[in-house]
């Protein structure tokens, strides 16, 4: 008896198992299915001009938001003190707090309104509601930057700081000479990561780009998460199909990313 | 076909997160606290190594992708119900973390310690896993559970896309827009409310009541996890 709830307890485990495994084969399978099955391809949503903002967008947060947080992160824990360091920590584990949902709206309610009072015009031009995006999805990346910095920090051997300042090293020398060097490629991994997450976070962006949708513009055209948060502005119905060719073309970008991650970092801690 | 119609109440909605998340969670956790499990007793075979490239993979799908995904699933199961799309949305895109989390917690240096040491002493499997992985990790289990609830309560990208997808499949099918606020999950009433009414007070309280939520969830996280080994070492 206690053999055989065992050997169910081991099978429903594999079970379980191909299950988390299947999760994110199964979302691009169907992806790519729907994506071939498009027969309501818009003819009046091209996404080349999309597709490019996207990369821009992304890529612009990515390089903002890593390199932000990762020296942040190295500051803190090498130059701070620890309580310093722990405030900033708690700061970031706030900052990490805050929805996505809820950042979108603070840039389109904060933002683009010290746009105007900063001599903008008024409708917001579009480079306005692009900076809006790159800091609204520069500020989520931040904390998970932070946290991969950190913990590349902590895989450091105490005996390599040592030997450092054995040699004569100050605490400025390990830090640059030393320290840099070790946790540069994470730094490379949390960019290439950041990527991936600026290039597949919608919500955020969508609520940014609403407000250029009030005047009267085109958000599909803007974003490919924006154009699968709302083809036609927020609310309305969105086409699977395209939806499915959009996310197919996401999907694409995020594994890129991933894979370039993997290659300066396979350990990142990216939360 | 619009947003202008949501009602705005403060706590629209709860109830069905709450309900969505309290059917969502204990599935997910479920699930993958027996597949990480599994892993860490290297009795998974070949989804071993292939359930932590989950983790890092999923990653690599953007949550609204996901949404587009249930949507086309339901849309071809001909599913119209909220919370079983909800469900299945916050299932897909939480599970695959969870469990590299969990399998991450089961392999750390302080699990393989006490597993080879129950191991020596000639503990059964059965008796590894409950009492040497479970009990000898239960606090950091329930981190990952606070902290896959936390994320559930605002992976709004999922279910803002699938809701509205199945929509788009079947008129007249359940969309935010034309379903009644309660019944719909907060954080899509949330969305669609801030694209709507963005200067209304009343989406200050809820993006303030979002936030206060899964502050306190990760603050009882990390309480009950408590300060990272390393951290604490560093300060």
């Amino acid at each position: 008896m206690t053999g055989l709830a065992e050997r169910l307890t081991i099978t429903s485990g594999r079970l379980c198992a191909w299950l988390v495994v299947c999760a994110p084969v199964s979302v691009v399978a169907v992806i790519a299915y729907a994506a071939m099955q498009v027969r309501d391809r818009p003819a009046d949503i091209s996404y080349v001009a999309p597709i490019a903002m996207t990369l821009v967008i992304a890529a612009v947060a990515a390089a903002v938001g890593g390199g932000l947080g990762g020296v942040l992160a190295f500051a803190s824990a090498e130059f701070g003190q620890p309580r310093l360091a722990r405030v900033v920590r708690m700061c970031v584990a706030c900052v990490r707090s805050v929805p996505p949902l809820v950042l979108g709206w603070l840039a389109w309610l904060i933002i683009m309104p010290t746009a105007y009072s900063l001599g903008a015009k008024t409708p917001p031009q579009m480079w306005e509601l692009v900076a809006a995006a790159i800091v609204v999805l520069a500020t989520l990346i931040v904390p998970p930057a932070f946290g991969a910095v950190l913990h590349a920090l902590d895989r450091v051997p105490a005996e390599t700081r040592a030997a450092a300042a054995a040699s004569g090293a100050n605490r400025a020398q390990v830090a640059l000479q030393v320290l840099v060097p070790l946790v540069e490629r994470t730094l490379w991994a949390a960019i290439a990561m950041g990527f991936a997450r600026a290039a597949g976070e919608a919500t955020a962006v969508t609520l940014v780009f609403v407000a250029g949708a009030f005047y009267q513009w085109p958000l599909a055209g803007v974003a490919l998460g924006t154009s699968l948060a709302g083809a036609h502005g927020a609310g309305d119905l969105i086409s699977l199909g395209q939806a499915a060719a959009a996310g197919l073309v996401l999907t694409s970008f995020g594994f890129i990313a991933v894979i370039v991650a993997n290659r300066f970092d396979r350990r990142i801690a990216w939360a | 076909m619009g947003v202008s119609g949501f009602p705005v109440g403060p706590f629209d909605g709860t109830w069905t997160t709450l309900f969505s998340v309290a059917i969502a969670l204990p599935i997910t956790m479920i699930v993958a606290l027996l597949a990480a499990l599994t892993v860490a007793a290297e009795a998974a075979g070949a989804a071993s190594s292939l359930v932590r490239s989950a983790g890092r993979s999923a990653r690599a799908v953007p949550p609204v992708v996901t949404g587009c995904a249930v949507a086309v699933i339901a849309a071809a199961s001909g599913a119209t119900n909220i919370v079983g799309i909800t469900v299945l949305a916050l299932f897909i895109a939480c599970l695959p973390s969870a469990a590299a989390t969990l399998v991450e917690t089961f392999n750390s240096r302080y699990a393989r310690r006490r597993l080879f040491a129950a191991a020596a002493a000639g503990a059964s499997p059965r008796y590894i896993a409950l009492a040497v992985h479970i009990r000898g990790s239960v606090r950091l289990i329930g981190a990952v559970a606070l902290r896959t609830a936390a994320r559930m309560c605002v992976e709004t990208a999922a279910i803002v896309i699938a809701l509205a997808g199945v929509a788009g499949a079947f008129s007249g099918g359940p969309s935010p827009a034309n379903v009644e606020a309660p019944y719909a999950p907060f954080a899509v009433i949330q969305f669609f409310a801030s694209a709507a009414h963005p200067e209304a007070p009343i989406i200050a309280w809820r993006a303030i009541s979002l936030v206060a939520l899964v502050l306190a969830l990760h603050a009882a996280a990390r309480l009950i996890e408590g300060e990272p080994h390393e951290l604490r070492g560093r300060a």
